[in-house]
């Protein structure tokens, strides 16, 4: 039903029951907000929302405040904003005064909203409290200090990512956010997927920093430091950049990668085209076998540790096939190794990623030199951009320099796997590759397009019908997968995510604020995709040449994970 | 014959009896009815008042004394535990009844002086010293010239509708409930009404929320009865953790049934198959007597299915408050009781509508929910003639703090304030003139001796600007700092504090340190402290209007009430200590500093080596100096110097 | 282990509501809460550890620390606060030198606030191992500390 009611003295139409922020948002006025998240049920507790209602001795959170016809409001009354403002207060009067020091500054909520109520000067005396950093895990760093106890890291860990690894402890003024007998993330069932961190107002949620290894390795002339560029990147590199196309982004991010003293930067393209390819075999001799079981897509590692930790009864139905962002490095390191006859021991690979969890991964493996396979360090998008500006690097100004360096051979669907069902769309190239049995126009299951989060489609190649299903969030994929069960639903293939939408929305990625704009960066990849779609693969991928490795013989027999437990 | 009977007591057999409108009770029921009543015994009975206050003060001792006391006079003594009178202070209270006579109650009595009082009793002499007063009972013959309990000050003119049998009947069981008269209303009104009709007799007895609010209570009736759903509940508020209010206590441990029956009838009324009580861990003797209760309650058949073929069931569950004042709260019990944090919810939606498991839910304080089986059995016109025009009925209060005799009282409203002071506390203790009151507890507000005339019903508080609360009434003298207790009230609050929102989080412990800044003498005055104390007081008030306009929940909404309006009263007190330093009541003691007369002092070094912050310079038998910076105002000095030297200022 | 599997099966299985009366339970029989009885309760209920341990911790009751040998709980009702319950707590919390819900290092004390004890009449008051002791004054604190300590 729609209703008007009298706003600031204007009237406004509203749906009856709606809460007041909508309708405001609806209408062009903005109340400021702290702990509400769009989608998220309003908890109602950071106040700072709070509007005038004629005839009501107190005042009510517009994000939680349904609208009733009787309604007069006043959003910006004196009353309203000295209330805002002292709120404010009573937090900045205990948050740490450490903006320059702190990652988020220039891109906080809590800062913007103290220039938005134009705090002036503090009329509280600042009082600075103790309160215990959580470094445990080798994702991502929890500082409760600068925690505005929102609870927005909560509800995302818990009802988007049906993990629930922290949560409020404690009562009063001792109420803190932490994990079970505050033993540190490390020790919880945190998956690393960064999803708190991207809907975090503060820095108080940050990823563990790789940059000073990366700039000192940039730096130093003993070692060959080498980039990996995940697609994931250039779908929202550009957001930090005045924006150009996905093709000019390229050539420029690589060229200031370059001038930064990456030695040389590679997409990880031709290694995604690689997993595609050894997934597909898997997939197919799977089927061959007979075998009723679906298999898992394992390319995401939040997913992979979800499924270790809650869903054990799964870990056999892994794809048992090494991601991209594993194999490629060790490929990187012999291939250059080779070639330049530079030891292994000093090539130094430099993962550029959306995804937080590489971190914790990269970890696992073994330093410089070795035979270890991850990266040795692992930059999100985020500390990317700050290593570029760091190095005083104006991308913007910059031309199409240089472009990434050459690694294996032709690879079409370099770029799909930034989404979710990329990957499974990568795969459905490759089994469709005889042209004929093509079933959807155009050689593109549209289905699998879009950023829809639980996509199911069925696919037809090599003769038969294959049930494929894709889904992105792990709370989605938790109760899709107990409808299937419960429906006893056949699947061949399922590929879970665990970002909503994917990599694009890993937790690596630039933080704009709670309301990202997944969208646009799904069609900067399909755009980039576009470009190189047309390319055909050659049939079989062949290994770099100087390469010689019974590649084939050991990918296929481990778990990405074992290694990271 | 009375021992026969005792074995034949069924509740069964009584229930038969209740049920019927007007019972023709043959001789033998009538004789039932009155052995439990006590209206007729066979032989002594002392009736020990087993509650947590007379626990303390030892009960358990006297069920040995009683009974050594028989065995030495070779005479078989009945020992019944019943609840309290509501007098606290005169706890361990006793009453002792022979056959034929009224029995008689004693309080403040020691297992000393236990057998004296006994052997005169049996021996028909009543012996005055710590005498309440004797009860007046049907066919039992009263002694002459000893007063009445009800004519003790602390009783007379109280209107005793909840507490008529507390202190008189076992408290748990429910023979003797329904003997006088319990759980009438509630067969009558499933043999006799529909809800409908009951459901207006509540909306004309014009029944009030007792926590504090007032709210009327049929509003609320109407929406659980009214939404649809498939399942409604009854929820007991009985989370009572006011310092300083202990009615519900008393209620619960003294008369059980009363609330059960109120529930039920709450329950019949809006439709509910389903009643808790969220009761407090910390409260363990209520918890063991409502179970016991209610399970006497099922046996009788009063609770399951089907209850007296009436087709409606319902069942009561106790569930344990494990300890957070914010889960009095209406919408913190429902996450409570979800196995969730006790944290407030947003309203709307109403619990009424939206309550436990998002289904209709009533919420109601003990108190309110004890008011009912009263209306249903003496219809709300004969509830009406109770109280005021807009309250009616009656209002429990606890007294506590520094007045004469403290406890539990039931009050008709419209009683003036001053009544309940003077009249059934017996004024300030030690005769002092009475500073203040404090109505409400830790969210209420302070009452000047100027508005002591004022009416208790909600009219007058809102006219007046002053909150009833749940009934705990604190009194003040003027040895009392009430800038200190508005400190200790918002540490309460602050400590209290569910934490979910900025207001009452971070506002509770801002206000906190500014009252803890005016009561504390600063190591250094020139730090934080003293910056805090200036600042502080010019933003106190802003932060109390925001706290109140902004807060989610009651308890920040309300948190800052003391301080508003002791701040308005005590002003003067406020600038002697925030200007002057000074705590005219002597209770910040940190306020204090101390000096060393140089007359007196003859460096006996006591003070020094006592001194626990080191504030004391001096060399021996030379004169010692205190260094009033560093000085806490403990006072050890004081006490230890032996020659009067140790000034205090 | 045994008696918490048992309690345990009082109840349903996957049925959230009953955390608190579960823990209490527990709480009732092994007086403290631990990690491996979150781990089970969790498992058991089907909630995640972290909930169980923020539910423990927001109330009162339920304690990670077996509490100490003597356990004083000193009453915070308004009677004793007006009759000087504030000195006492600093006084103990100074002596001890734990705050409450702390434990002694050598595990012999632990310290609570507590509502009204029901003893407003002798306030201040507290109450060490459920025996109250009334009037307190800070040297009495001292002394009955002392006492205590002797006992060890
Ligand atoms: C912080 C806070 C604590 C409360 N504590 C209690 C309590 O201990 N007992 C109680 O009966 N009501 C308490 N209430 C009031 C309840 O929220 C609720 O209003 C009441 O149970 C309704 O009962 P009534 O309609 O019978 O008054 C409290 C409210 C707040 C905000
Ligand atoms: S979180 Fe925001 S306000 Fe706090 S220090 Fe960082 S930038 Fe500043
Ligand atoms: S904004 Fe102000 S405080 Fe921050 S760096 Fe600039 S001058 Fe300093
Ligand atoms: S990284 Fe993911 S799993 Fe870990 S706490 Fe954050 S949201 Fe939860
Ligand atoms: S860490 Fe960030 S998102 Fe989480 S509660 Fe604190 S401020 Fe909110
Ligand atoms: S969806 Fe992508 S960014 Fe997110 S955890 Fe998985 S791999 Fe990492
Ligand atoms: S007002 Fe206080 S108790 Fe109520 S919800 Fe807010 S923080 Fe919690
Ligand atoms: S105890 Fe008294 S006499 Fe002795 S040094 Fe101190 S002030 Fe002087
Ligand atoms: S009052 Fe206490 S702190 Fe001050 S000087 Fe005397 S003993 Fe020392
Ligand atoms: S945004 Fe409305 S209360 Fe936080
Ligand atoms: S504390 Fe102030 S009169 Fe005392
Ligand atoms: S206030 Fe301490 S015993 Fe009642």
């Amino acid at each position: 039903m729609i209703i008007e009611i009298d706003v600031n003295g204007r009237k406004i139409k509203a749906r009856k029951g709606e809460r007041i922020l909508d309708a405001l948002k609806a209408n062009g006025i903005r109340v400021p907000t702290l702990c509400n998240m769009d989608g998220f049920k309003p908890t109602g507790s950071c106040r700072i929302c709070v509007v005038e209602v004629e005839g009501r001795p107190d005042l009510v959170p517009a994000c939680s405040y349904p609208v009733e016809e009787w309604m007069v409001l006043y959003t910006h009354s004196p009353r309203v904003i000295q209330a805002r403002r002292t709120i404010l207060e009573l937090l900045l009067a205990e948050h740490p005064e450490g903006c320059l020091t702190c990652d988020r500054n220039r891109g906080c909520e809590l800062q913007e909203l103290a220039d938005e109520l134009n705090i002036s000067c503090q009329n509280l005396s600042h009082v600075q409290v103790s309160k215990r950093i959580d470094n445990t895990s080798r994702a991502l760093i929890r500082d409760n200090a600068k925690c505005i106890l929102c609870g927005r890291c909560i509800r995302i860990c818990e009802e988007q990512q049906a993990v629930a690894a922290i949560d409020f402890l404690h009562r009063g003024s001792r109420i803190e956010v932490g994990t079970v007998l505050d033993k540190g993330l490390s020790y919880s069932s945190c998956v690393n997927c960064g999803q708190c961190i991207l809907v975090c107002p503060t820095g108080a949620l940050k990823e563990r920093n790789h940059m000073n290894d990366v700039v000192r390795s940039l730096h130093d002339p003993e070692l060959l430091t080498i980039g990996l560029v995940d697609p994931a990147v250039m779908a929202s590199a550009g957001e930090y950049f005045r924006s150009k196309g996905g093709k000019e982004l390229r050539t420029s991010l690589f060229s200031a990668l370059k001038r930064a003293g990456f030695n040389r930067v590679y997409e990880n393209h031709w290694g995604l085209e690689k997993e595609a390819t050894i997934l597909t075999n898997k997939f197919l001799q799977q089927i061959d076998a007979n075998s009723q079981k679906p298999m898992f897509l394992s390319s995401c590692p939040s997913f992979v540790q979800y499924v270790i930790q809650s869903q054990s009864d799964l870990i056999p139905l892994l794809a048992p096939v090494k991601p991209a962002r594993q194999l490629m490095p060790m490929l990187l390191r012999k291939q250059i190794s080779a070639e330049t006859g530079w030891p292994e021991s000093r090539i130094v690979v430099v993962y550029l990623t959306a995804c937080i969890a590489a971190k914790p991964e990269a970890h696992t493996s073994i330093g410089p030199g070795s035979d270890g396979y991850g990266p040795d360090h692992v930059l999100s998008i985020r500390e990317m951009y700050r290593v570029i500006r760091l190095l005083g690097i104006n991308i913007d100004k910059l031309g199409v320099e240089m472009l990434p360096d050459e690694f294996g051979g032709n690879a079409r669907s370099g770029y799909l796997p930034a989404l979710s069902g990329g990957m499974t769309e990568a795969i459905i190239r490759i089994l469709q590759s005889d042209a004929s049995e093509t079933s959807l126009p155009g050689g593109r299951p549209a289905r699998l397009r879009g950023t829809r989060e639980i996509r199911e489609f069925s696919v037809q190649a090599k003769g038969r019908t294959f049930q494929m299903a894709s889904i992105s969030g792990l709370t989605n994929f938790k109760n899709w997968y107990q409808d299937v069960l419960d429906k006893n639903r056949h699947f061949d293939l399922i590929e879970v995510m665990a970002c909503p939408g994917g990599c694009i929305n890993g937790g690596g990625q630039p933080i704009a604020g709670p309301h990202t704009d997944i969208k646009s960066r799904a069609k900067m990849v399909f755009e980039l995709d576009n470009l190189y779609s047309g390319i055909s693969p050659s049939e079989d991928l062949p290994l770099p040449p100087g390469l010689e490795l019974p590649l084939q013989a050991t990918l296929a027999t481990f778990l990405p994970r074992e290694i990271i437990k | 014959m009375i021992q026969e009977m005792t074995n034949r007591i069924n509740p069964r057999e009584l229930q038969e009896i209740l049920l019927l409108e007007k019972p023709e009770l043959n001789q033998e029921q009538q004789a039932m009815i009155r052995f439990l009543r006590r209206e007729r015994i066979s032989r002594p009975a002392v009736f020990l008042d087993v509650t947590s206050p007379s626990v303390i003060y030892g009960i358990d001792q006297f069920k040995v004394a009683v009974k050594e006391w028989g065995e030495n006079n070779a005479l078989d003594v009945d020992v019944v535990e019943t609840g309290s009178l509501g007098l606290i202070s005169a706890e361990p209270v006793i009453g002792i009844q022979i056959p034929g006579r009224a029995r008689l109650y004693y309080g403040q009595i020691t297992p000393l002086k236990l057998p004296s009082i006994l052997d005169a009793v049996v021996r028909q002499v009543v012996p005055e010293e710590n005498l309440i007063g004797q009860m007046l009972m049907a066919s039992q013959q009263p002694w002459e010239g000893i007063p009445f309990w009800d004519q003790h000050p602390f009783f007379k003119g109280q209107t005793r509708y909840l507490m008529n049998l507390c202190g008189v009947i076992d408290p748990c069981s429910a023979s003797e409930y329904i003997a006088w008269g319990g759980y009438q209303a509630f067969a009558k009104s499933l043999r006799y009404y529909t809800s409908q009709e009951l459901l207006k007799l509540i909306e004309e007895s014009n029944l009030r929320g007792r926590s504090g609010s007032g709210f009327l209570a049929a509003t609320k009736w109407l929406k659980v009865a009214n939404t649809p759903s498939d399942k409604r509940y009854v929820l007991c508020n009985a989370d009572e953790s006011d310092p300083g209010g202990y009615m519900h206590r008393i209620l619960m441990e003294s008369n059980p049934h009363l609330i059960i029956e109120g529930i039920m009838l709450a329950a019949y009324i809006t439709g509910s198959g389903q009643a808790i009580i969220y009761t407090r861990s910390r409260y363990p003797m209520a918890v063991k007597r409502l179970q016991k209760a209610l399970q006497e309650a099922r046996s009788a058949g009063l609770l399951g299915s089907d209850i007296l073929k009436s087709g409606f069931s319902l069942d009561i569950q106790l569930k344990r408050g494990p300890g957070a004042y914010v889960c009095g709260e209406e919408t913190a019990i429902l996450s409570s009781l979800e196995g969730k944090r006790g944290m407030p919810q947003n309203r709307p939606p109403y619990p009424a509508t939206q309550g436990l498991f998002d289904k209709p839910t009533l919420v109601h304080n003990v108190e309110t929910l004890a008011q009912v089986p009263l209306i249903i059995r003496n219809g709300p016109e004969w509830y009406k003639k109770t109280g005021t025009a807009e309250s009616s009925g009656t209002k429990l209060f606890s007294l506590s703090g520094r007045i004469s005799r403290l406890g539990v009282v039931e009050v008709p409203f419209g009683t003036p304030l001053k009544t309940l002071v003077n009249d059934f506390g017996g004024g300030v203790r030690n005769g002092q003139p009475l500073k203040a009151l404090l109505l409400g507890g830790p969210s209420g507000k302070f009452v000047t001796a100027t508005q002591i005339d004022t009416p208790i019903d909600f009219e007058h508080f809102e006219e007046e600007d002053l909150v009833m609360g749940s009934g705990s009434l604190v009194v003040l003298d003027e040895g009392c700092c009430p800038i200190n207790l508005m400190k200790n009230l918002m540490d309460f609050n602050h400590q209290e504090s569910c934490g979910k929102c900025i207001p009452c989080r971070d506002g509770t412990k801002r206000v906190l340190s500014i009252l803890k800044s005016v009561t504390t003498r600063p190591a250094n005055q020139e730090k934080f402290d003293a910056l805090e104390r200036f600042r502080g007081i010019t933003r106190i008030e802003e932060l109390a209007e925001v706290m109140k306009s902004t807060s989610l929940c009651g308890l920040g909404k309300t948190a800052a009430n003391p301080v508003i309006s002791g701040m308005k009263l005590f002003r003067e007190e406020m600038e002697e200590h925030v200007f002057d330093r000074i705590c005219r009541a002597g209770v910040c003691r940190n306020l204090r500093s101390f000096r060393i007369d140089p007359v007196n002092c003859t460096g006996c070094n006591i003070c020094m080596i006592k001194c626990p912050e080191n504030a004391i310079i001096g060399s021996p038998h030379k004169v010692h100096i205190i260094m009033e910076d560093i000085c806490s105002g403990c006072g050890k000095c004081y006490e230890v110097c032996k020659f009067n030297a140790i000034r205090v200022l | 282990m045994d008696d918490i599997t048992s309690i345990l099966s009082k109840y349903p299985e996957g049925v959230t509501e009953n955390l608190i009366p579960v823990l209490q339970e527990i709480q009732d029989s092994t007086s403290y809460l631990n990690g491996e009885i979150v781990q089970a309760v969790a498992a058991y209920l089907k909630i995640p550890a972290v909930k169980i341990y923020s539910v423990a911790t927001f109330y009162n009751e339920f304690r990670f620390n077996p509490g100490g040998h003597y356990h004083i709980q000193v009453c915070q009702g308004t009677g004793c606060l007006l009759d000087g319950s504030e000195q006492i707590r600093r006084e103990l919390m100074r002596l001890l030198e734990i705050g409450p819900g702390e434990i002694t290092r050598d595990g012999w004390f632990s310290l609570e606030w507590v509502p009204c004890l029901g003893v407003c009449q002798e306030a201040p008051v507290i109450s060490i191992n459920g025996k109250i002791i009334t009037n307190m004054t800070p040297a009495k604190v001292k002394e009955v500390i002392a006492q205590y300590r002797k006992s060890r």
